[in-house]
């Protein structure tokens, strides 16, 4: 929502269209970089055992999230566009995590963890657990 | 007439092609595919998050010991890299369209159109040697997600592999100039997507290591 | 042309003359003509509103018969008159009905009718998708509809919860029926919330900017919003209980190791942001009632936008208040508690607001007015049950008892169905041509508020004495008799309130007619926004000229000025600023076959993978058929386009308003109708050049 708030009237002037778009050449250029950052990627996925877990993860999500960005503002030209269309994706991107962010921890899912295992994500919760079964037997 | 944004400098608000002017400067168009987009956010959110809550789950009685056994990275790079790059085609694509040099334009949407399809072959590749492993559609939780996520990404690329054979099909007697740039532009936005969710995609379920 | 269908504006000319007019060999072009057949290819806005408005209305009488079986199955203990079987699929069908099929097309057909002219715009963004959008619903609808007929309605409740709906638990073709039918509404909700966004956000005329649209428009967009973003999140959920039942997939097979929670998430991720998309249409039309019957300006304008996207806003972070029993762990359940007993406060504001903008205004209770205090009194009842089980240890009692039956009622029939009656009374004039008879519309009201009270009022009684909901009898010595009778007599007065409306629907046509009353004028009502300064009913083309706006409540702000003294004196009559819907040299958007095609191709695809995938094949063509025709079709027929070309001039922005023509985008349909995979061939781009 928040998103279209700002949305003035533009009127009826191609207020827009002052910017430069990237040539030919630069496109090749940023083909390139992120083609250097999926081998890097790899490289990090071949050597997972030799690097510490948090970090080859840690590592792999800042690096898909570089590449989302690079494609997302060059090659579908957010960066040279209006900012509403950043804004309305935005939206929709930031809700999606959102929500099933706190879907996934209220699984007890933990992505740093295996799956399913119970990571005890709060302190107590194990005594807890305990307390409301003394009690209810 | 071509997108306000498009058309950079010349022609600027008088090119014949008239177009109605919106509030927001962007074309109905245009605007109405970036909600889509938008949207489209959620429900591959939705598919990634069921396949991440399943994807230790593989309790079946099979011999199948977890994705690491399955995955064939190498391929899966091959294939994510190609994707990747026909992205690059497809701006250079727009580029061309913009630049009214239209036979370069049509060369470089085919070029995409095939990677697309290269990329499609190596999914359907992968899906029969994971069938060949005894991992079928319904051999467990794992498998019933993996499936459904990745088959829907495979759907949106083909949906976008018919977008551009009918843009550069559809347009063989009118030509694909600089009046096309719109149309060529929104296919492109739309390819673009599909391939950001690949990009998270491989490292979310390929690349990073469970445990 | 192709993939875009560019707006057809001054200078399109010669890239339309080469145009086949019969892009597919048989359906031409259809032109308007008087016939009802002009209904089935309209992209009108304000037909596919009323288009809308009755075929939800068909659905809510079929809706409403089951709720009366239900109460009378539950009048009496032990009753007998359904059996347990039947029992669950008759609640969980009404339930499924009244949401997806009555509330949400009504409020549809508020917002196609009413958002393109409330902005002062010529017609929706996308004309042809509009189409699409009502006739994917209504086909949605009937389909859905169908499985009666076909072994059985769904029967897990109308969130159909897992694994009560796998195959083994529910081996009737029911949830197959709810999972594919509410896939297709939804993409009609999806395509129009597009739709309407774009329209907003495009295509306002000069002047209009965000914050002079009516509280109407501006309730809708949120809405809009939170369809284009809850949408797709129930798509997956069904995908995935599709694939389970029919294909066997283990997304909620717990012999698996599956978590049937994952269900739950997903549907309440969706589920509650559709409560919002339930009630804000109907806060939406109380906005613009309210000040019009007390002759004052909305109190707090910028809090009633504000509190409405901050609503849109929070209902995406408490859709676990509806799982606190179901295991989440506690930190989920505080967390879930807090912020849903916050989502209360915007709600607040707003009821603040319309007290406030009653306050101190000279009333006129007509119905419309009548039903919208209703709406704020009974909405506030229903907020106030929905904050007691927002703290979790009380709703533990309260969960699927009948005190959450009593809940959702007070908001959704109390809310928004009561809301939408106003709204019926409100503008019905200017849909139609005649005023509904303000006599029996009282009638309409009182009968509709009592019978409603008395039917929904003592179940929070019954749900705090224990009465689960969702069963389908109890035994002698409950103490449930009493008030299950008294409930069972109310929902018979709702009943007939309900009948009393279809009857001053047509009893008001036809003394309008006999007695040649004269046309209720422009403006009956002496309101506010832009939809009443053109002609009653609106003329096809809406505006004659473009009207530039200078303020909210625009209209009303040429009608009314100050003078020394600062009193609010009238300067001009309503007739006086209207416009006469005289001109008749405007351009509009060809009708089109394709819109109802194409969607007529969904269900058939769903039969088909109900039933034997061969029926895919006719379905899926039906689609690829539509979707090209709908391709190659200029969206303008361009024998019209230059018979009316040079009449475009005497608007002062014809491009403005003749944005009204179409264009489309081919995935956002393919994307969606994913599952009938638009075969090779449909993307086949045309071209008018
Ligand atoms: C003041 C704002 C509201 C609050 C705090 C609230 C809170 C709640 C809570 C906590 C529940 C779950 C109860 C349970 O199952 O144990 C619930 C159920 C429900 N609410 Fe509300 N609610 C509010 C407004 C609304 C509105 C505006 C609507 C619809 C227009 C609505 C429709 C429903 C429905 C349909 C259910 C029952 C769902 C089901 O189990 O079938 N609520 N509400
Ligand atoms: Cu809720």
């Amino acid at each position: 929502m928040t998103a279209t708030d700002n949305i003035q009237d533009h009127g009826h002037d191609h207020a827009h269209d002052d910017h430069g778009h990237p040539s030919d050449r630069s496109y090749v250029m940023i083909a390139l970089l992120l083609g250097f950052l999926t081998a890097i990627e790899i490289v990090m996925f071949i050597f997972e055992d030799d690097l510490p877990g948090a970090f080859n993860k840690i590592g792999l999500i800042a690096l898909m999230i570089v590449k989302f960005i690079i494609v997302g503002g060059y090659f579908m030209h957010l960066k040279f566009d209006d900012n509403i269309l950043t804004k309305l994706f935005l939206a929709g991107l930031v809700l999606a995590v959102g929500v099933y962010w706190i879907m996934l921890s209220a699984f007890e899912f933990s992505f740093w963890n295996d799956g399913y295992e119970d990571t005890g994500f709060w302190d107590g919760q194990v005594e807890f657990e305990q307390r409301i079964e003394d009690q209810s037997s | 007439m071509a997108s306000a944004t498009a058309v950079v400098d010349e022609h600027a608000g008088h090119d014949d092609h008239g177009h109605a002017e919106t509030n927001t400067g962007i074309s109905n168009n245009k605007l109405a595919m970036w909600l889509f987009l938008s949207s489209d956010c959620l429900l591959f959110g939705a598919l990634i998050s069921s396949f991440l809550l399943y994807r230790t789950n593989i309790s079946d009685g099979t011999e199948f010991e977890g994705p690491g056994e399955v995955f064939d990275i190498p391929f899966t790079s091959l294939s994510s890299f190609i994707l990747l790059m026909s992205s690059l085609t497809m701006v250079l694509a727009l580029s061309a369209v913009n630049r009214d040099d239209e036979r370069s334009g049509r060369i470089w949407m085919l070029c995409t159109a095939f990677l697309g399809m290269l990329f499609i072959g190596g999914q359907v590749f992968e899906f029969t040697e994971f069938a060949g492993k005894g991992l079928g559609y319904t051999t467990n939780t794992w498998t019933s997600a993996f499936y459904t996520l990745t088959g829907f990404h495979g759907v949106h690329v083909s949906v976008g592999i018919l977008m551009l054979l009918g843009t550069v099909f559809g347009t063989r007697n009118s030509g694909m100039g600089k009046e096309k740039s719109e149309t060529v532009e929104l296919v492109g936005l739309y390819w673009h997507f599909v391939d950001i969710v690949w990009v998270i995609i491989f490292t979310v379920i390929y690349l990073i290591p469970i445990g | 042309m192709a993939i875009i269908d560019r707006p057809l504006a001054i200078g399109a000319g010669d890239e339309a003359a080469a145009t086949a007019d019969r892009p597919l060999g048989d359906l031409t072009r259809p032109k308007n003509s008087e016939s009802w057949r002009d209904w089935l290819i309209t992209v009108d806005h304000k037909k596919i509103g009323i288009m809308y408005g009755v075929a939800a209305m068909f659905f809510f009488v079929i809706g409403g018969a089951e709720a009366l079986l239900i109460r009378l199955q539950l009048a009496t203990p032990n009753g007998t008159l359904l059996s347990p079987e039947v029992y669950n699929q008759v609640f969980t069908m009404h339930g499924v009905t009244m949401i997806f099929l009555v509330i949400m097309p009504l409020a549809a057909a508020f917002a196609n009718y009413l958002l393109p002219l409330q902005i002062g715009a010529r017609d929706v963004a996308f004309p042809r998708l509009n189409a699409l959008s009502f006739w994917v619903f209504l086909f949605g609808g009937l389909f859905l509809n169908s499985s009666w007929l076909l072994g059985g309605g769904a029967d897990g409740g109308w969130f159909n919860y897992s694994p009560n709906s796998s195959v083994t638990f529910s081996p009737s073709h029911g949830i197959d029926f709810y999972a594919l039918g509410l896939q297709i509404t939804g993409i009609a909700s999806l395509v129009s919330a597009i739709n309407l966004i774009t329209t907003v956000l495009n295509m306002r005329p000069k002047g209009m900017s965000l914050f002079r649209m009516p509280i109407f428009t501006w309730m809708n967009l949120v809405v809009q919003f939170l369809l284009l973003f809850a949408v797709p999140v129930i798509s997956v959920a069904l995908f995935e209980l599709t694939f389970d039942r029919l294909f066997d997939a283990n997304f909620f097979n717990t012999e698996k190791g599956a978590d049937p929670l994952l269900w739950q998430h997903l549907f309440w991720i969706f589920g509650h942001p559709e409560v919002y998309i339930l009630i804000l249409p109907s806060f939406g039309i109380i906005s613009e009632v309210i000040p019009t019957f007390s002759r004052k300006p909305i109190f707090g304008y910028s809090f009633m936008v504000f509190s409405g996207i901050a609503i849109g806003f929070m209902g995406w972070g408490v859709w676990a208040h509806h799982m606190f029993v179901s295991g989440i762990g506690p930190i989920s359940v505080a967390a879930f508690s807090f912020s849903t007993m916050f989502i209360a406060v915007p709600t607040g504001v707003k009821i603040l607001n319309w007290l406030a903008t009653i306050w101190g205004g000279r009333l006129r209770f007509t119905t419309a007015m009548l039903f919208a205090v209703g709406v704020v009194s009974m909405f506030t009842i229903g907020g106030l049950s929905g904050v007691t089980h927002s703290i979790a240890p009380a709703d533990t009692q309260q969960t699927d008892t009948y005190y959450i039956v009593a809940h959702f009622h007070y908001v959704i029939f109390g809310g928004a169905l009561l809301g939408i009656f106003s709204g019926f009374y409100f503008w019905w004039p200017k849909m139609f041509g005649y005023m509904l008879n303000e006599r029996i519309g009282k009638w309409n009201f009182w009968l509709q508020i009592v019978g409603f009270n008395v039917t929904f009022g003592p179940m929070h009684i019954l749900g705090l004495q224990g009465m689960s909901r969702r069963i389908d009898t109890y035994d002698e010595d409950f103490g449930f008799e009493f008030w299950n009778l008294v409930a069972t007599i109310g929902s018979f007065i709702i009943a007939a309130g309900i009948a009393i409306f279809f009857y001053n629907v047509a009893y008001s046509r036809k003394e309008w007619k006999k007695a040649g009353m004269p046309n209720p004028g422009p403006d009956p009502w002496d309101a506010r926004s832009l939809e009443w300064m053109t002609a009653s009913p609106t003329p096809e083309h809406n505006f004659d000229e473009e009207i530039i706006v200078e303020s909210q409540d625009e209209f009303w702000h040429r009608k009314y000025g100050y003078d020394e003294n600062n009193n609010v004196v009238r300067i001009a009559t309503a007739e006086e600023v209207a416009q006469d819907g005289s001109n008749h040299n405007v351009h509009l958007p060809s009708p089109s076959y394709f819109p109802i095609v194409l969607a007529l191709g969904l269900p058939i695809v769903s039969y088909g993978l109900i039933y034997s995938l061969w029926l895919c094949i006719p379905g899926a063509a039906l689609i690829i058929y539509g979707f090209v025709g709908w391709i190659f079709e200029h969206p303008d027929d361009p024998n019209a386009a230059h018979d009316h070309h040079d009449d475009h001039g005497d608007s002062d922005d014809p491009e403005a308003v003749e944005a009204g023509a179409e264009d489309v985008d081919v995935d956002e349909v393919v994307a969606e109708a994913e599952e009938e995979l638009v075969a090779a061939g449909a993307e086949m781009e045309s071209d008018n050049g």
